[in-house]
């Protein structure tokens, strides 16, 4: 993983637990990881 | 990273890790959703395990009704059953007030007396004195 995709993914990682905090709930390992592969997934071709 | 320094992990009774981000939430309030997470009973004895040792005061059972913990009349009932069954939740008990308000309180952390004494002063005599 290249030093831009890390720095994307740790942006990821905060946004949602900000996300979820922000709606009163705790994010667990699982669903963090959970969230980044749909993410993941729902980006453009090439967009990686 | 220092612009994350937010982002805090607390961890469950099995160890599994959990994030919140103390921007958006304290520290007490998470704490309290980890235990809302582990169960309803683990709630309600870590809740008045605290109150009992760090205010000191017993709780309230109708507590339990409001947010964040919006359990039901009968989900109460039935953990307060449940516990009564379980060795981890020996130590929680309850008193009735003058005017049959239920609180509970850790056997840990206040006697039986002292609990009644601070119950009944939450419930009839802060009123009655003001």
């Amino acid at each position: 993983m290249g030093a831009n995709n890390l720095k994307g993914t740790l942006l990821s990682v905060a946004g949602i637990i900000r996300e979820k905090s922000k709606a009163g709930q705790l994010v667990s390992a699982e669903e963090l990881l959970l969230t980044l592969k749909l993410e993941d997934r729902a980006k453009p071709e090439g967009d990686e | 990273m220092a612009e994350n320094k937010d982002l805090k992990e607390i961890r469950a009774k099995d160890g599994a890790s959990l994030y919140y981000s103390s921007m958006f939430m304290s520290d007490a309030y998470a704490t309290l959703l980890l235990h809302k997470e582990e169960g309803a009973e683990a709630l309600i004895a870590d809740t008045v395990r605290e109150d009992s040792d760090r205010y000191p005061r017993p709780t309230p059972l109708d507590v339990f009704k409001e947010p964040p913990f919006d359990l039901s009349q009968e989900e109460i009932l039935s953990c307060l059953e449940e516990m009564s069954s379980r060795d981890e939740y020996q130590d929680i008990s309850r008193v009735s007030t003058s005017i049959g308000h239920v609180f509970l309180y850790s056997t840990k952390h206040l006697d039986r007396d002292y609990a009644f004494m601070l119950a009944e002063w939450i419930d009839v005599g802060q009123f009655e004195n003001p």
